[in-house]
């Protein structure tokens, strides 16, 4: 069936393509489920012709073939990992209100912990100095964590001392 | 011989109510849970705050209001298992508050902001691990970056490594040797390596040039040409000491075996390194 | 909506007034009240069935192991809003308790005595029951929607009445959940309690006709050996 022209003042080139007056061939409307009632609602995945596709925004575990059959794609089906001795850890979900909090701040350091200088540093004090190597006594210090750049320092040393 | 009749037996006592309005009714009888044991180690306890021993709910009272979340400086010094284990404590535990929750919605005066409030927290929890993680994978992304920096350092080391005195030479290995982990990947424990890749087969090149460059400097009579052709003769260098190292490649070179072609070489690595981890396995046994 | 063909509205017509002249009232067999010799000659164990309605919470007795719209009819005489008279849809029937009596005497007595009951509570003695039954705030039966937990337990009341009025030694109760028994204090030697094997609902039915063939040959059994014995 050839598509009617636009004829009323009214109706534009939009309103035209619903056309629910139109039907396929074996009966079913070309646009939504009756002609009459309200259109004012979002369509579920209940309603529209036979092509109208609304997904759930599930995850796509895997595929339809041709028979209709679902089949998974197991390396898309999502797996949680649990930690093994989680039943015995003494870590807790909170912590006490008498443990004092730590301040970190970072000098010199324009991205602070993701800062690559910063990382740089760690990678070769690790190297030489071992497993400890960021030990700070937080006691002496009064909490406060503080990771300097060592550029910054000399930088802000008068000229004559750095000769 | 025939028995009694059943029916005869039946007639001696009483199967009929005689009148109905006589009957003495009993009262109903109510179902128990006594009757089926539940272990208290049931996994399902895991879903209330005392196990075997709770009530179906805490009250708003006995809710912890003084404790807090963990900070971001706490967090960034937990290693990566102890974050994912925080990460399922914290889980659990909303896990216990829902359950609770959805049970006060069945009564109507129960103010939920004390459970509310507990929730935040932990789910503040759980945002901060997540942002720690964030934090870690974006330094470890941009330090890939420095290739150049990388590079004058490990010539440096190379130079320090070459130049190092005896005493010195014990602490240089045990800094070789977090090197290889920390540019390389290649972990201190041979049964760790999982994966190979090119990050593997560099360290081990560049691993196998410096020792045998000390060994060959230090014993010039050994017989060694340097330069080293290929993995083949780089990888005995990692585990053994260089003295064995040097021999196995001598036989190595005896035996005229060839250089292996690039795209051998992960093949042949993932090969050998499953034999090494086999027998290390029967010989702890 | 597709447009019906002719032919098919007429079809369609046809079968909706066959199945209309068929009126299904349920099983059959479970028809009409059935005497030592009807259970014998249909191949019937000494027991009697309890379903319970997973939509009200009422229960149903039966000879057989399946419900038929008689004994909805004769269980269910005084209907009102708080005892409504069940459907017998066959999916809302589930297996509460099957009881193994000793011998068809028994049996014949113990479902006589539980309906003589159930007329009890709903006819004769309609006050009496009614103050033993747990109330709401209003004062009416405890519900939740139309599921009322009070017709089970005094099903299950009225079965160790039975018991233990007729003194019918020898039975055993097996139950689809143990924890329906209740306390231990209310039940006597007369009676032993096991629990029915885990059974797929959707083959109810194939499940209790299995539980009869396995009752009725352990009857048999018992009544050989007791045969043998005096012999």
């Amino acid at each position: 069936m050839k598509p009617s022209t636009v004829l009323g003042f009214q109706s534009t080139a939009v309103n035209n393509l619903r056309r629910p007056w139109q039907t396929f061939k074996n009966g079913e409307l070309w646009y939504g489920l009756t002609k009459l009632g309200s259109k004012r609602h979002p369509l579920t995945t209940k309603q529209g012709n036979k092509n109208f596709y609304k997904g759930t925004g599930s995850a796509g575990m895997g595929k339809l073939d041709k028979y209709g059959n679902f089949i998974v794609n197991w390396s898309k089906v999502r797996t949680y990992v649990v930690p093994t001795g989680l039943n015995q850890t003494s870590l807790k979900p909170l912590v006490s209100p008498e443990i004092p909090q730590i301040e970190s701040r970072y000098v010199g350091y324009a991205d602070g912990p993701k800062d690559v200088e910063l990382a740089w540093k760690n990678i070769k004090d690790f190297i030489e100095l071992g497993e400890n190597y960021d030990y700070k006594d937080l006691d002496k210090t009064d909490y406060l964590e503080e990771f300097v750049n060592p550029k910054v320092v000399v930088d802000e040393l008068p000229e004559e001392i750095t000769k | 011989m025939r028995r009694f009749s059943t029916t005869t037996i039946a007639q001696a006592r009483k199967l009929r109510f005689e009148s109905l309005k006589d009957i003495k009714l009993r009262a109903p009888i109510l179902p128990t849970h006594k009757n089926f044991d539940v272990s208290p180690d049931h996994p399902l306890w895991q879903f209330f705050p005392n196990g075997n021993e709770s009530l179906a709910y805490r009250p708003a009272s006995e809710l912890d209001a003084t404790s807090r979340s963990w900070t971001m400086s706490e967090l960034r010094h937990k290693s990566f298992d102890d974050l994912h284990k925080l990460w399922y404590v914290n889980l659990k535990e909303r896990n216990i508050l829902a359950k609770e929750m959805w049970l006060l919605k069945s009564i109507e005066q129960v103010n939920m902001g004390q459970y509310d409030e507990l929730d935040a927290k932990l789910v503040l929890n759980q945002k901060r691990i997540k942002q720690v993680l964030l934090e870690r994978q974006t330094s470890y992304e941009r330090v890939k970056t420095l290739d150049t920096e990388v590079k004058e350092y490990l010539e440096d080391f190379e130079q320090q490594y070459l130049n190092a005195n005896e005493q010195e030479l014990l602490e240089m290995n045990d800094k070789l040797v977090r090197l290889q982990y920390a540019i390389f990947g290649i972990q201190p424990t041979l049964s760790d390596i999982q994966e190979v890749n090119e990050d593997l087969v560099n360290g081990i090149g560049y691993v196998g040039r410096l020792k045998s460059q000390r060994y060959v400097t230090e014993n010039p009579d050994c017989g060694l040409e340097l330069p080293l052709k290929g993995i083949v003769e780089e990888l005995p260098f990692l585990f053994k000491q260089p003295s064995e190292a040097v021999e196995e490649v001598l036989a190595l070179r005896e035996q005229q075996t060839p250089m292996l072609p690039k795209p051998e070489i992960f093949e042949y690595l993932t090969n050998v390194l499953e034999d090494l981890k086999a027998s290390e396995i029967e010989q702890d046994q | 909506m597709a447009p019906m063909l002719r032919s098919a509205k007429k079809m369609r017509k046809h079968l909706i007034e066959q199945l209309k002249s068929r009126k299904v009232e349920g099983a059959r067999i479970a028809k009409g009240f059935k005497t030592q010799e009807d259970l014998i000659s249909l191949n019937l164990a000494p027991q009697v069935f309890l379903f319970k309605n997973l939509f009200s919470g009422q229960v149903a007795y039966s000879q057989v192991p399946a419900l038929h719209q008689d004994q909805i009819d004769e269980q269910f005489t005084r209907p009102n809003w708080e005892n409504r008279k069940p459907s017998r849809r066959d999916d809302l029937w589930r297996i509460m308790c099957v009881a193994n009596f000793n011998n068809y005497e028994y049996a014949i007595a113990a479902y006589q005595g539980l309906v003589d009951l159930r007329r009890v509570r709903d006819v004769v003695q309609k006050k009496e029951a009614n103050e033993m039954r747990y109330k709401n705030d209003e004062g009416n039966i405890w519900y939740s929607g139309q599921y009322r937990p009070i017709y089970s337990q005094e099903a299950v009341a009225d079965l160790n009445h039975i018991i233990e009025e007729f003194e019918l030694e020898n039975t055993e109760l097996l139950w689809e959940n143990l924890w329906r028994k209740g306390d231990d204090k209310y039940w006597s030697d007369l009676v032993q309690h096991d629990s029915l094997p885990p059974f797929n609902p959707k083959y109810q039915s194939a499940f209790l006709d299995e539980i009869r063939e396995k009752a009725l040959a352990e009857f048999q059994n018992a009544r050989d050996s007791e045969i043998t014995e005096t012999m």
